[in-house]
């Protein structure tokens, strides 16, 4: 993975974090601040499928668009000049849905330790970025 | 009839619930991930496999043509004429 893509991953978690402590609510006590992030880390779990099965998908028409290439390249009926290309721009495709699957993983595994134990995640979240701290 | 019984308003949904419904959410969650990671992985090597097979399918290429372009280009060298090839 590169460094860029490491900072897009981390600016990405960020906003994610600063959304997170944005959700706690000063009247509110500790249980409820904790209940408020699991019940939007329950909800996040479905748009998280979601994109899960848009990336799936996007992986399958490119796997499938692939092995057209190939057997066209195979058969004679596509210039290799013409598959070189076309393989090449799926090869960047494939480098696109491969960090929208690195941030989708990021994001659930946070998501996840939200789920699991909402009250440390809080805390976590407070003591990590006291700045936030309303 | 619905099989399960609705709650009643303003009764509080139990921790056991809950716990329930969280487990269900992880393991769906979890269960999408793991495909994911396959679907990356095939794509990946169909992505190779290709990309060796079309530079296996140039080189073939490029090997019948330097197969059959030096036998032409020694015939002309050999019948040109004035610079002009006669073959």
């Amino acid at each position: 993975m590169s460094d860029f893509t490491t900072e897009v991953m981390r600016a990405q978690e960020q906003v994610k974090i600063r959304e997170d402590v944005d959700r706690l609510v000063p009247d509110e006590n500790p249980q409820q601040e904790a209940d408020r992030l699991r019940d939007h880390a329950a909800l996040a779990s479905h748009e998280h499928a979601a994109e899960a099965e848009s990336i799936a998908e996007a992986f399958t028409a490119l796997t499938d668009e692939v092995r057209s290439i190939r057997d066209e390249a195979k058969a004679g009926r596509l210039s290799k000049a013409d598959a070189v290309k076309r393989l090449s721009e799926l090869r960047r495709e494939y480098g696109v849905l491969k960090r929208r699957h690195a941030s989708l993983r990021l994001t659930t595994e946070d998501n996840k330790r939200t789920l699991d134990d909402p009250a440390a995640e809080r805390d976590r979240l407070l003591s990590k970025y006291p700045s936030l701290r309303r | 009839m619905s099989a399960v019984a609705p709650i009643p308003s303003g009764s509080p949904v139990g921790s056991g619930a809950r716990g329930v419904i969280k487990q269900h959410r992880t393991e769906a969650r979890s269960i999408n991930l793991d495909i994911l990671a396959a679907h990356e992985m095939n794509a990946a090597s169909v992505l190779r496999e290709a990309e060796d097979a079309v530079v296996a399918a140039g080189k073939a290429e490029a090997e019948r043509e330097a197969l059959y372009d030096q036998p032409r280009q020694d015939l002309a060298a050999k019948y040109s004429v004035g610079g002009e090839s006669h073959v």
